[in-house]
């Protein structure tokens, strides 16, 4: 296995128009993603974690290649997606999956279990009885019971509507796989059946997984690394252990600071003062480049001043 | 040392009488061969001041317990049994012209969705004023400026302009706040919020629960908080009240519940949860999932998923029992929580 990472993201940038003239000319824009750089190695999980409106969302759906940048590079796997022609778009295409917040909305009513999770699978090379078995297979895989293959998708629960949209997306086999807030909309039994088993199966199957959440607990789960977005840039990168015990950037202390107590025992984040936090990226270099925090080299913060701590901490 | 006592007299101990007691409350949903109660006598009471939670998860009848309240029930469902005092007056027995005079005025509800619970198609000011002239003769401008101190008051800058404005021009966490408004505009006694914060964002979830815990101090507002969120409930409720399969299944202060639950399923509950602080190997998962309303065991509802189950369990109906002062739990067999 190489070493280069699966994915690599360099200077990514998409603007929506949010303004048009008198010809349809776009005259204003808002940049939902503003030249994000980041890599994900082979293996790990990276958790985009951010507010409604960070652009954590647009980001992922850039990399996977659903909507075009406006402007940045996408290398996936020693290839260029960007670049790709159609042949190898559609090989892209199976190695990277997606699974998203609400498995009701994302899966065909009319489908049964089995239609739904062999709909991607290759058509040569299969009979039909290796293709039931490959899907009974997949079942087993997500524990779902047998007869999900005859079942649709209203006879599910919540959480085995997810199992079955999981299942969906490793019937291609895939390397890589972009979850979308995948337990949101789930209730915290369900939500940890679901967390439990994406682990599993990153083990078994040496997934690499994009994760996107906004719950700071879901992530500190799942992450090997985490990615703090705030108005389309990453403010905060770095391991998970670092960024939550040592939130450097005002935006992640306030969001580790605003998520509702309840479970004691670990170590609380600490919370740093403007010098204290100034003092540990040192000298930056220009506003808003990623600096890495003293003694913790792979733990990146965005430049920030007095403004921004004011914006998000409050008075200095 | 167990002793039965009926849960009504579980409340908050502070010695007056409760704003709000419901006593033995039944909603039953219609169904094709017979009715199915998707709340089976449920006792709580919620004093002057206090914040109330009610957590559960989705189909725990806890929606449905608040709905009932303010007896805006689905038409496929109704109130079949038990009292709900208001102040003294059981709004079980009150016709619809005197509930509708209740409402938005004593009793207010704000919704999880606050886009949807908004006309798109009028002012905010208009909807405010709205509620005002509803339930009292006022002037024109008299509500206006009433509409604007309470937009004022939760926190929006530039209150009396913003009445003109359209929801859709609001963000989330101020749009929640107009909802607010909405519901807080008559001065009522009693605030029902069901998911008040389950759309927003993480900062925005920590202004709005500020803003209730002030209200709460500077109006002296009884709040019904209904949420799936433990965490919020642990954040600003007083007391809470464990709902599962249309039972409460555990009642207390919420630092007894919360660092010492009794029952197997709050215990899952918070043992599901992942730690902020710490990555867990594994987080631990409740068994099985919950029995459906027209096929409901006739032993604790509980019983199929609970690793503390004992033969009795699938025998017997537990109660709800006072284990400790004003703590009450619906088991046979509790054992203390382990993490």
């Amino acid at each position: 296995m190489s070493t280069e990472p699966l994915l690599t993201v360099n200077n990514l940038v998409k603007r929506f128009p949010v303004a048009t003239d008198f010809f349809g000319r776009s005259t204003a824009f808002v940049s939902a993603v503003d030249d994000v750089s980041l890599q994900v190695q082979r293996g790990e999980t990276l958790a985009l974690v951010g507010e409604s409106g960070s652009g954590k969302s647009t980001l992922a759906r850039l990399v996977l290649r659903l909507i075009e940048p406006t402007s940045g590079s996408v290398r996936f796997d020693g290839q260029d997606v960007l670049g790709s022609n159609k042949g190898q778009m559609q090989e892209f295409r199976r190695k990277a999956q997606i699974i998203f917040q609400d498995p009701f909305e994302s899966l065909d009513p009319r489908m049964k279990g089995e239609v739904i999770v062999a709909e991607g699978m290759p058509d040569s090379g299969r009979s039909k009885s290796e293709r039931k078995a490959r899907v009974a297979e997949l079942l087993d895989l997500v524990q779902l019971p047998a007869d999900a293959a005859r079942r649709f998708p209203h006879e599910f629960s919540g959480g085995q509507r997810q199992r079955l949209s999981i299942a969906r997306a490793l019937a291609v086999d895939p390397i890589f796989v972009v979850a979308d807030e995948p337990v949101s909309a789930l209730d915290v039994s369900m939500q940890s059946q679901i967390l439990n088993l994406m682990r599993d199966l990153q083990d078994r199957l040496g997934l690499t997984y994009l994760f996107i959440s906004h719950d700071m607990s879901v992530i500190r789960h799942m992450a090997d690394r985490v990615a703090v977005m705030y108005l389309g840039q990453i403010v905060e990168i770095g391991p998970a252990v670092e960024v939550f015990s040592n939130p450097v950037h005002p935006y992640t202390q306030t969001l580790l600071s605003a998520v509702p107590s309840l479970i004691v025992g670990g170590t609380p984040p600490t919370l740093l003062d403007y010098e204290a936090a100034r003092a540990a990226i040192g000298a930056c270099t220009g506003s808003g480049s990623l600096q890495a925090v003293s003694g913790q080299p792979d733990h990146m913060v965005a430049c920030f001043g007095e403004d921004a701590w004011v914006r998000h901490r409050g008075r200095m | 040392m167990t002793a039965m006592v009926p849960t009504a007299d579980i409340d908050s101990g502070s010695g007056t009488a409760p704003l709000l007691q419901v006593r033995d409350l039944v909603t039953s949903i219609k169904g094709r061969k017979s009715d199915v109660a998707a709340v089976d006598h449920v006792s709580f009471s919620v004093s002057r001041g206090e914040i109330f939670g009610v957590v559960g998860e989705s189909g725990c009848g806890k929606s449905m317990t608040a709905l009932s309240i303010l007896r805006l029930i689905p038409v496929n469902a109704a109130i079949t049994g038990g009292a709900i005092l208001f102040d003294g007056v059981d709004l079980t027995t009150l016709n619809e012209r005197a509930m509708r005079s209740i409402r938005g005025n004593r009793i207010s509800m704000v919704f999880q969705e606050p886009m949807t619970a908004l006309d798109p198609s009028f002012t905010v000011g208009t909807q405010i004023t709205e509620v005002i002239h509803a339930h009292s003769n006022v002037s024109k401008a008299e509500a206006r400026e009433r509409a604007a101190q309470m937009l004022d008051r939760l926190g929006i800058t530039n209150a009396a302009s913003r009445l003109d404005s359209y929801p859709h021009q609001f963000s989330g966490g101020m749009r929640q706040r107009v909802m607010m408004a909405l519901a807080l505009v008559m001065n009522p006694q009693l605030l029902i919020a069901d998911e008040p914060t389950t759309a927003l964002d993480v900062t925005i979830q920590a202004q709005i629960l500020d803003l209730i815990a002030e209200l709460r101090r500077d109006m002296g507002l009884s709040v019904l908080l209904i949420t799936h969120n433990l965490g919020v409930v642990h954040e600003i409720a007083d007391r809470v009240a464990v709902m599962y399969a249309g039972e409460v299944v555990e009642i207390g202060p919420v630092q007894q519940i919360f660092a010492n639950p009794q029952h197997p399923y709050t215990q899952g509950l918070l043992r599901s949860m992942p730690y902020l602080t710490d990555r867990q190997d594994r987080l631990y998962v409740i068994p099985g999932r919950v029995p459906e309303l027209r096929a409901m065991p006739s032993g604790c509802r509980f019983a199929a998923r609970c690793r503390n189950r004992i033969p009795i369990c699938t025998q017997r109906h537990p109660q709800l029992v006072e284990n400790e002062p004003r703590h009450a739990l619906r088991c046979f067999n509790p054992t203390p929580y382990v993490d």
